[in-house]
């Protein structure tokens, strides 16, 4: 392994960067000094030696001018007390050595120093020249060298002690260095060994703790930086990890949300068709059978109308916990939107268990429902099919339930219905008269008859009810029994219903024109009719059409629709009113209307209904009824008129009993508008109160007009 | 003029040997002014007198006119063995001739601070102060310090360490 310095730690760096830095700043000085204090010895052994030299020189002069070599030569052994004096010599002129002097002793190396300044560092010999001089004459010179190299040795203990010192400032050096480390290296490590256990755990909520941090040298502010650097990594790294838990949070939400109904928080239809796809697809492996439950609440439109919306989100809410509660957790109910749930029942035995199910969920959602001011009851209609027996497939498999459910609905809901075949055959019937009742219109298959009403009292037609007709090629003549629920359902009602408002208005009008007579019609107005926002508005439009005026045209509602939404209703038919239509009550006594609503309806007319006329007078309840709606009408102040009266006895007995006006077929059967033109062209009278015994032939015999009438109705 | 004057110190005596021997005897006695301290005074000449006959000795001092010593400029006159006429002297150089005469000479000049030299034989145990000599081809000098303190004159050191007798 090499040794590199770069590889060494910051540390060992900045300790050897130090040493050698103290180390070439001592060895300078070391050297500067040594030279100082060389040069100054030098100078010092200069001056000694050329004042000596100036003594033997003076010495010498007598010598030198009185010519006596031997006495200068004496002068000069004197020299011989300075061991470094190597050697002397007085010259006269340039001529041969007068005098000389030669040091005794062996000159030696002592020392290495000596030897470095002998040979390397400089030349030991210094030469000292002095003139000799005779009143201020030079007669002579006089010349002294000498070995300074002994004296220099001088300087040894001043080396040693350098070399001391320089061993102290490294010494220093080393434990300043050391304090460097402390104050320099030891944050950076800090630094660095946080950077590596960060990088290692991920943890950014570490710091660098340096107390000198706060110093705000470089190093302070790097730590500070550094720390600042952990902080914003820290925080978006919480933010990053919030928002992934919000995001996360947010799809988990999403998807209860695409799978879950938000109020109930059962499955909702798109979950509920995942899970019975999967529960068929296991059964079929399994070869079991899985019931299916369609469940609809009865009369869930009243209590939200009435009650509004808020409550009838508390009702699903409440039912949607009764049907959990009344089940397996391995059953599944979903809410497939609006009052419509689903219950799928996995390995189901046969129908005794299903109908064991169904049984306890009628009951459990029927129980009454104690709300904050009102107590419900919302029952349930349930159509329940079975896999593999109805149904192949999940799509049939709830088509069938709900064909079911509807069954169960037209049998006066609150009850369960298991699908049968023939269901499918009668759901396919509605289907084919739906899609031919869509093109009846313009194919102008339907057509309207009028039904004479007539007035107990003068015997003559006052009115006239506008009765829809359809008649077919393919299916023949269809009852409105059977195609109108058809048509509210499609929504169809509103085509045909202002095809018939029309006729009904245009034919009144002709009346008028052709005869001269103001025949009231009355029209059946179904509920959707009625209810729709531009209802008004058409019939006005209508009657500004056919140039009649309003109080020609009487609009009939059913008692049961008036009661479905009373509040709406009331201010429909005020406005209606208002306007100078007049408004009969159909089928009054069926529903049950409040007393308290009907006193503020503002009706002009009630109609009732054959049910109650059909079997008078023998039936003393009828009768009763009959009476008590009489009553009730002349109370109100509203005219009344009895439907289906179709005997004399029938018609006496109304009229006795004070009912102003009646309809059915003991006067007519509802017929063409050409045939109540020439009734009105006639004398337009019925004869009905005869001898009841020939009642009969004498009203026919009356009416003889009316004797090729369309077909029973 | 040192390498002639040491070649003239090894010739060998002949005649021009007494010319060169003179002029080198001149030159010390040049020489001993320079290393003698007069009792100060402010006469800017060195008065040289020259006593006795003349000889070469004499002759070479004589050629001593005009050189510098002490700052001095040296004067050289004969003069008479007489007190009056030596009165002025700085330095005394006794020929040869008066080699019977020396202590009367010295005698004349008592007390005056005035050097004499000579080459008469015993000339410094005679009262001369500086007596020159010939010993193995060198000339040498004998000093009487009591002489010259006598006179007020210092002689040097140096002068006394290279004389080749000092007489107290």
């Amino acid at each position: 392994m090499t040794f590199r310095f770069r590889n060494l730690p910051l540390g060992k760096k900045l300790n050897a960067a130090l040493l050698l830095c103290s180390g070439i700043a001592v060895a300078l000085l070391f050297v500067f000094m040594l030279a100082n204090n060389v040069h100054r010895l030098r100078r010092e052994i200069i001056t000694e030696i050329t004042t000596l030299a100036e003594v033997v020189a003076t010495n010498c002069a007598a010598a030198v001018v009185f010519n006596d070599p031997r006495s200068a030569a004496e002068t000069l052994a004197g020299l011989r007390a300075k061991p470094q004096i190597v050697q002397a010599a007085i010259r006269v002129g340039n001529g041969p050595i007068f005098a000389r002097y030669s040091s005794p002793e062996e000159r030696k190396v002592s020392t290495v120093l000596g030897y470095l300044e002998r040979h390397l560092i400089w030349d030991p010999m210094l030469t000292v020249s002095r003139p000799i001089t005779v009143d201020k004459q030079i007669v002579g010179t006089l010349e002294i060298v000498t070995d300074i190299s002994t004296q220099v040795s001088v300087l040894e203990g001043e080396i040693a002690a350098l070399l001391a010192a320089t061993l102290a400032v490294l010494l220093v050096t080393a434990l300043a260095a050391n304090r460097f480390r402390r104050l320099i290296i030891t944050p950076i490590d800090k630094v660095a060994r946080t950077a590596q256990a960060i990088a290692q755990d991920q943890d950014f909520s570490r710091r660098v703790e340096w107390t000198d941090a706060q110093a705000g040298d470089e190093i302070g502010q790097l730590i500070d930086a550094f720390n600042k650097m952990l902080w914003q990594i820290e925080d978006r790294e919480t933010r990053l990890g919030q928002e992934l838990h919000q995001r996360k949070q947010t799809e988990v939400k999403l998807d209860h949300l695409a799978h879950y109904d938000t109020l109930t928080h059962l499955p909702n239809r798109f979950l509920f068709q995942e899970t019975l796809a999967l529960t068929l697809q296991r059964a079929g492996n399994l070869g079991e059978r899985v019931g299916l439950l369609f469940i609809d609440l009865d009369h869930f439109k009243v209590v939200n109308d009435s009650l509004g919306h808020a409550t009838g989100d508390v009702l699903l809410v409440l039912v949607a916990e009764r049907l959990k509660s009344a089940l397996r957790g391995s059953d599944v109910v979903s809410r497939l939107g609006g009052d419509e749930f689903t219950v799928i029942i996995d390995n189901v035995a046969g129908h005794a268990h299903l109908r064991h199910i169904a049984d306890k969920l009628t009951v459990a959602i029927s129980q009454p429902i104690e709300l904050k001011d009102v107590t419900l009851s919302a029952p349930a209609s349930i159509g329940i099919a079975l896999y593999p027996d109805d149904a192949s497939d999940a799509e049939t498999l709830l088509r069938n339930a709900d064909t079911a459910m509807y069954f169960a609905k037209s049998h006066g809901r609150g009850n369960y219905q298991f699908f049968s075949a023939e269901m499918n055959e009668r759901a396919n019937k509605r289907l084919m008269l739906e899609s031919h009742l869509r093109e009846a219109v313009g194919k102008g298959e339907l057509s309207v008859v009028y039904q004479p009403q007539i007035d107990f009292a003068s015997g003559r037609m006052i009115g006239c009810e506008a009765l829809l007709r359809w008649s077919n090629p393919e299916l023949g003549s269809v009852s409105p029994t059977d195609f109108i629920p058809i048509a509210e359902e499609s929504g169809l009602i509103h085509v045909i219903g202002d095809f018939v408002l029309k006729t009904a208005c245009q034919q009144a009008k002709s009346w008028l024109d052709e005869t001269g007579v103001a025949l009231r019609t009355a029209v059946n107005i179904s509920i959707r009719q009625f209810n729709d926002q531009h209802f008004i508005g058409n019939v006005q439009r209508t009657l500004a059409a056919a140039s009649i005026p309003a109080s020609l045209l009487e609009l009939e509602i059913t008692e049961s629709c008036i009661m479905d939404n009373i509040e709406d209703t009331l201010k429909q038919v005020r406005r209606l009113r208002g306007i100078g239509i007049r408004l009969s009550i159909d089928d009054f006594g069926t529903g049950y209307s409040s007393m308290a609503y009907l006193k503020q309806l503002p009706a002009t007319l009630v109609k009732i209904d054959q049910s109650f006329v059909r079997n008078l007078p023998a039936s003393l309840a009828d009768i009763e009824i009959v009476r008590a709606v009489l009553h009730l009408a002349q109370g109100l102040h509203m005219e009344t008129l009895a439907e289906g009266v179709e005997t004399a006895a029938q018609a006496r007995f109304l009229a006795d009993e004070g009912c102003t006006t009646a309809q059915g077929y003991y006067f007519s059967r509802p017929v063409s508008a050409e045939a109540i033109t020439d009734l009105l062209r006639s004398q337009n009278l019925f004869t009905w109160n005869v001898d009841k015994h020939a009642a009969a032939d004498t009203l026919n015999l009356t009416g003889a007009a009316l004797g090729g009438f369309a077909r029973p109705g | 003029m040192w390498v002639l004057f040491s070649a003239l110190l090894s010739l060998p005596s002949t005649v021009s040997a007494q010319a060169t021997e003179a002029a080198v005897k001149a030159g010390f006695v040049y020489n001993f002014t320079r290393f003698v301290e007069w009792p100060p005074t402010s006469a800017p000449l060195m008065q040289f007198c020259l006593v006795g006959s003349n000889d070469p000795l004499l002759a070479a001092v004589a050629a001593l006119e005009g050189k510098q010593s002490h700052g001095r400029e040296i004067r050289v006159r004969r003069a008479p063995g007489k007190a009056d006429a030596l009165r002025n002297c700085d330095v005394i150089v006794v020929g040869a001739s008066e080699a019977g005469n020396v202590r009367a000479l010295v005698a004349e000049v008592h007390a005056q601070p005035a050097l004499t030299v000579s080459e008469i034989d015993n000339f410094a145990d005679a009262g001369g102060m500086i007596g020159l000599t010939l010993i193995d081809s060198r000339v040498q000098f004998e000093i009487n310090v009591g002489a010259a303190q006598r006179a007020n004159l210092e002689l040097g050191a140096q002068l006394l360490k290279l004389a080749r007798s000092v007489k107290k």
